[in-house]
């Protein structure tokens, strides 16, 4: 390739931040690129002394600092329990909502009311057998004629 | 010896004594960014101290997912940005003599090595806040363009162009100080 990457795009590369693609191109353009090459050599170099700049030591005074420690305004243990309390709620509720079912199953069966309305009756769900429970319903009324 | 973890377990369930040991551990990383990124000695133990102190009362709300060490750079971070908003301190490069530390394995070596140390610190001094943050936070803790993102409030196409510019004004200063020098 002839196009130069830019410097962001050796920045990147030199941290690993390119893509597959990006890496690949931009590592085949340093191949053959001084020019390149010695800014890439710049930004390593100054990666590396950056990496020796010292660790500060600040004199901090610990325990006065942990006696200015306020208190909480939400304390942890009130969100942390309810949040461990929330899965076990969960269980005794469908515990609780299986025994309910569970009850409603030996419940003695619903009664069968008789129809309000006498011409209902024909509808009723007596077996066969009594095939009309109610005669005057079912019958041609001329022989009472 | 108690890791990290349970350190900050017993911290958040309002345990100090664990908190202390946090602090103990992790002071010279937020102390060494605050007092590169913003201001005098004073000024970065005053922002160290008040990170410590939003650390703790915010420990509660921190989940494992962060880091720890990135979720309290990210306090100290904008604990600095208000403090020089409200204009109280002026940067100031670090002295000579903060960073004479022994990386050479010759006396010469050794000598050229703190020199371009010493140098390094004052222009990055010299770099604009928003760079001099992307550039110690890449540098100095490691963290990903992701990561950088996430602390900085900025997209991961910004942190890469930032830090390429830190980078970028870090090498011409340099070379400028260098070629001067060698006049």
């Amino acid at each position: 390739m002839n196009e130069h990457p830019d410097i962001s795009q050796l920045s990147a590369h030199l941290d690993g931040e390119l893509d597959s693609t990006e890496t690949a191109r931009v590592s085949g353009h340093l191949l053959s690129c001084p020019a390149c090459q010695q800014q890439y050599r710049g930004l390593r170099d100054l990666s590396s002394d950056m990496n020796q700049l010292p660790m500060l030591t600040p004199e901090l005074d610990i325990t006065a600092l942990l006696g200015q420690l306020p208190q909480r305004q939400h304390p942890v243990p009130a969100q942390s329990h309810w949040r461990r309390a929330l899965p076990g709620a969960a269980a005794a509720a469908s515990l609780v909502l299986g025994l309910l079912i569970g009850a409603g199953l030996d419940a003695p069966a619903p009664t069968t009311h008789e129809p309000a309305f006498a011409a209902l009756a024909i509808l009723d769900s007596t077996p066969p057998g009594a095939l009309c429970r109610q005669p005057e319903l079912c019958y041609l009324q001329e022989k009472q004629q | 010896m108690q890791t990290d973890g349970q350190l900050i377990r017993r911290a958040q369930a309002g345990d100090s004594q664990a908190f202390g040991a946090l602090v103990q551990q992790h002071q010279g990383r937020v102390y060494s960014f605050t007092r590169r990124l913003c201001s005098n000695p004073d000024h970065a133990l005053d922002i160290t101290q008040d990170t410590f102190i939003k650390a703790w009362q915010a420990l509660p709300d921190w989940r494992p997912e962060a880091r720890f060490e990135t979720w309290l750079l990210r306090i100290a971070r904008n604990t600095a940005i208000d403090g020089l908003r409200r204009g109280r301190h002026e940067p100031e490069p670090l002295p000579d003599d903060a960073v004479l530390v022994d990386h050479g394995p010759s006396p010469l070596r050794q000598l050229e090595s703190s020199r371009r140390i010493a140098q390094l610190e004052t222009l990055l001094a010299q770099l604009p806040l928003a760079q001099r943050e992307v550039i110690l936070l890449r540098e100095l803790e490691g963290l990903s363009y992701q990561e950088l993102a996430a602390a900085l409030d900025i997209s991961e196409g910004t942190v890469k162009s930032r830090l390429a510019r830190a980078r970028s004004a870090l090498l011409e200063a340099r070379h400028n100080t260098t070629g001067a020098s060698d006049e």
